[in-house]
């Protein structure tokens, strides 16, 4: 018998330092919005490579949250576009911020850190630090995993599911179509009826949709095979 | 030679036309006033498919209206009548009135 292949990810090494789920991302900022972010500087004193961790750690999560107050200065003012993007387009819309944030990041001061606590610059020293783990996956999957609607807008799970699955809805009606179903689910609970029921609606609308689809869909492929022949 | 009866809206579509006389709807109040006036109710996917088809023979117009929170951020899509549909929901009327009465023949 072979015996099986050692995979890094097994050991746990990586699991450590990365935030898996979306639901332990959203506990932990829920956590973080409490508390406050951890302040790296007084936690962690101890040689001058820990104090370096400590402060891009830091500043990781300034540029993150900044980032996140000025989407939020937009909301305010054009919420309604901001919104907009929260269904089809919300995942292009976040991995530009994903690009800028990380770039933002990239950019961190290393250089004055290492003056400020005195240790010699090496190309080495450089690259090893140069990796705030734990923080720059957090950025990363709190942005493509858009657990930040649920935090933000309060969407819930029953919403998401019916944005991503729209795309079978022909273009020109999708928008109006998953609108008005929300429209329905949000009178429900305004009724007080359960999350079950409210997906009940959905998937039932759901089918007539697709039940009605289908004979047009059929005329249509009969059209073209005639005008093909 | 077209025969008449081609031209004329079908019973739903008839239904619609007499709807957006008042002014341009959405789809939800297109279904609720639908819902309202005939005591039957109507799926969204028949409804939009019927507005498609509508739409397609210009009885129909649309316009993309404004996004709600309520909405997940989704835009109105409102329709209005156009020339074509009062055309076609006169003829509907004159040929019902035919129809039953034997006014017009």
């Amino acid at each position: 018998m072979k015996p099986r292949p050692k995979v890094l990810y097994n050991k746990g090494y990586y699991r450590k330092n990365q935030i898996k789920s979306q639901d332990n991302l959203s506990k932990l900022y829920k956590q973080y919005k409490k508390k406050g972010f951890p302040n790296y500087h007084k936690q962690r004193d101890g040689n001058n490579a820990n104090v370096l961790n400590a402060k891009i750690s830091q500043e990781t999560l300034d540029i993150f949250i900044d980032g996140i107050r000025s989407r939020f200065g937009k909301l305010n003012e054009e919420a309604e576009t901001w919104l907009r993007y929260e269904t089809l387009f919300q995942m292009n819309k976040w991995k530009d911020d994903e690009k800028r944030f990380i770039d933002e990041i990239d950019k961190l001061r290393l250089e004055t850190h290492m003056k400020d606590i005195g240790i010699i610059q090496t190309g080495d020293d450089k690259n090893t630090l140069k990796k705030p783990t734990k923080e720059k996956s957090f950025v990363r999957q709190s942005i493509s995993t858009s657990a930040l609607s649920e935090i933000f807008l309060n969407q819930t799970t029953t919403d998401k599911w019916l944005t991503s699955s729209s795309f079978w809805i022909p273009r020109r009606i999708r928008e109006a179509v998953i609108g008005d179903i929300m429209e329905d689910c949000h009178e429900l609970r305004a009724l007080g009826k359960k999350e079950y029921r409210v997906r009940l609606h959905i998937l039932w609308h759901l089918i007539l949709f697709a039940l009605s689809l289908l004979p047009t869909a059929i005329i249509k492929a009969f059209k073209e095979k005639v005008v093909s022949e | 030679m077209v025969d008449k009866r081609e031209q004329l809206p079908s019973q739903r579509e008839a239904v619609i036309l007499s709807i957006l006389v008042n002014g341009e709807k959405y789809g939800r109040e297109i279904r609720n006033e639908y819902q309202k006036r005939t005591g039957r109710s109507m799926p969204i996917g028949a409804l939009y498919t019927t507005l498609m088809r509508m739409e397609d023979y210009s009885l129909i117009g649309s316009r993309m209206g404004e996004s709600s929170h309520e909405r997940g951020g989704n835009r109105r899509k409102y329709f209005a009548l156009r020339a074509a549909g009062v055309r076609a929901l006169n003829a509907f009327e004159i040929f019902m009135a035919g129809a039953m009465w034997g006014t017009v023949s």
